[in-house]
């Protein structure tokens, strides 16, 4: 049975410290690489918020999170081993530090908890107040026909088959038959049972595709079965489709849609223009900006421009330009990666405390040799 | 140090949990968007108007681009074939009389905007109303055909849902769809309903005719 003192001083080695510092220079940089081919949020999760994952398929090797989480227990054991040592006044800037490195720490695994990602796409003329999940999907409807919705959704993550989801209707009940995360729609075959599910696009079989591990190009599709006073009807609902599906129950009009999971904004975003300029005789962009207008709640608006490394910052809310598309008609979409951040704040602090433990340590240092010599 | 061990704890359990739950919110659409060129937003494009844009990041497929190269047909006798437009990937006339039809094969990328929206669309076109229910038993007694090379067709014959005794100058249209690929492909004929029974068996093989290389 190890000691606790003997844990302690094993947990505290500077050798750990040296390693993990080492293995996560060498995770960012091969992080860093295998963006390029694996893509931005696969090699994150892979590289960075994994405890292990498989090199060369089957090596296993520790991940970012394992490192920080073995980074974490060395500092705090090396603050409890060491700190007791050092109970000289002169030590508090070398305390102080210590802390604050111990508050990065924090804020990562704030971070980490807390962040959401998101995205807004939108068209020049377009604007919402919603931004899209890249990788839930969520059955909605709604009744209103303007342009203010009350949207009811919720969420498929973990969706069984034969499972009702809780929507407490009157006027109906929804069970599901089939979620796929990745689907192929069908206008043209039927299904084996023969008949033709509702559906607002003519979609009338899904087939399952093989899951993406870049999130964002899965589309879900999903066959429910409707339960009203009159009738029990099979509807299929994709992802892809641009309208929703419009169905008459007790004389009322609802509209069903299977959409990625909306978040609320605190404001509404309308792209105004959007401008790609081209490298010289290539397709390949050079650089893509956004002039957006934010509508606040409160009244009044908020010119803004954004564009590569100058980020829109509303609140714990960064909107990024993350890319851009064209449709069939020539009309220009603007992508922005929105990022909220609650604790987005704890590594201004945990920067500031080891700024200032470090200069205060500096400046006793310098004070203390002088009055030494004195 | 209890206390905060207990608080830490409730954070990391709450933090953790993911339980999906019904969500009420509230959903603004702002739609200022620009008219469309004058060329695009011409009658020959069977999806003006409408909203083109998906819910993913990746670029809406532009099929016209994509199936151009990939599709070919024959064009019935007695027709004669024009060159396609930004929306049309060819245009067809009658040759003994080039006002007495129009039609069109016409590919866009996705679910092209929904097959009831299109289909409602045409009907305006030809001024007739019906209801959901009829437009999906429209949709589900569609004729469906193969085309020689095996692609599987859906015929809308809109002139079922007219009356029998209605005049024989009356517009009508006569549409097909088939998916090649991840692209919708329309084939539309707009004509009077006398004419379309006329030229049903052309458009008939124009449509059997259509193969993806």
């Amino acid at each position: 049975m190890i000691k606790p003192d003997t844990l302690l001083k094993l947990c505290s080695s500077v050798r750990i410290t040296v390693i993990c510092l080492f293995w996560l220079f060498v995770l960012t940089f091969w992080g860093t690489v295998a963006q390029v081919q694996q893509g931005l949020y696969v090699a994150q999760e892979r590289f960075f918020y994994s405890f292990f994952f498989l090199a060369a398929k089957w090596i296993p090797v520790p991940g970012g999170q394992l490192i920080l989480w073995i980074l974490f227990i060395n500092l705090v054991a090396a603050a409890i081993t060491h700190f007791s040592k050092l109970r000289h006044w002169r030590y508090i800037g070398l305390k102080l530090s210590h802390i604050g490195l111990l508050i990065y720490f924090v804020s990562a695994f704030v971070t980490f908890h807390v962040t959401e990602e998101s995205y807004v796409h939108m068209a020049e003329g377009e604007g919402t107040n919603l931004s899209s999940s890249y990788e839930k999907w969520e059955i909605a409807y709604w009744t209103d026909k303007g342009d203010t919705r009350k949207v009811t959704a919720y969420t498929l993550s973990g969706i069984k088959i034969g499972e009702t989801i809780p929507f407490n209707s009157p006027d109906f009940t929804i069970s599901v038959d089939q979620f796929l995360l990745n689907a192929a729609a069908f206008t043209k075959t039927l299904p084996a049972s023969g008949v033709r599910p509702l559906n607002g696009s003519g979609i009338s079989l899904l087939q399952p595709k093989e899951v993406q591990k870049e999130r964002e190009k899965n589309v879900a599709g999903g066959l429910f079965t409707f339960k009203t006073a009159k009738k029990t009807e099979s509807v299929v609902l994709y992802g892809a489709e641009s309208v929703p599906t419009r169905l008459m129950i007790n004389g009322k009009e609802y509209f069903f849609s299977l959409r990625r999971v909306k978040k609320e904004l605190p404001f509404t975003i309308r792209l105004d223009d959007f401008k790609v300029k081209f490298h010289p005789g290539t397709q390949t962009a050079a650089s893509y900006e956004s002039f957006a207008t934010l509508t606040l709640p409160k009244g009044g608006e908020r010119k803004t421009h954004i564009y590569m490394n100058n980020p829109l910052t509303f609140n714990a809310y960064t909107l990024f330009q993350a890319s851009y598309d064209v449709d069939s008609q020539g009309r220009e979409y603007s992508t922005l990666a929105v990022v909220k951040n609650t604790g987005r704040i704890l590594p201004y602090i945990a920067c500031f405390v080891v700024f200032f433990g470090l200069a205060l340590h500096f400046l006793i240092s310098a004070f203390y040799k002088r009055l030494s010599k004195t | 140090m209890q206390s905060f061990l207990v608080l830490l704890i409730v954070f990391l359990i709450n933090g953790c949990s993911d339980k999906p739950a019904v969500r009420h919110y509230t959903e603004i659409i702002v739609d200022e968007k620009p008219a469309l060129p004058p060329m695009v937003q011409a009658a020959d494009d069977p999806h003006a108007g409408l909203n083109m844009s998906g819910a993913m990041t990746q670029p809406m497929p532009t099929a016209n681009a994509h199936i151009k190269d990939k599709l070919t047909w024959t064009t019935p006798q007695g027709w004669e074939q024009s060159a396609g437009t930004t929306m049309r990937l060819a245009s067809f006339k009658l040759i003994k009389d080039p006002t007495a039809i129009d039609c069109s094969i016409v590919s866009l990328g996705g679910m092209a905007g929904g097959l009831e929206a299109n289909l409602q669309r045409w009907l305006g076109q030809i001024k007739l109303s019906i209801s959901d229910e009829q437009l999906r038993e429209f949709i589900a007694n569609a004729k469906t055909l193969k085309t020689t090379s095996g692609l599987d067709v859906q015929l809308f014959d809109f002139t079922t849902l007219q009356k029998a005794n209605t005049d024989g100058a009356t517009p009508t249209i006569l549409a097909a769809m088939l998916t090649v690929d991840e692209a919708t492909v329309f084939i539309k004929m707009n004509a009077s309903i006398a004419v379309t029974k006329e030229q049903r068996n052309a458009f008939e093989s124009l449509v059997r005719s259509v193969r993806a290389k």
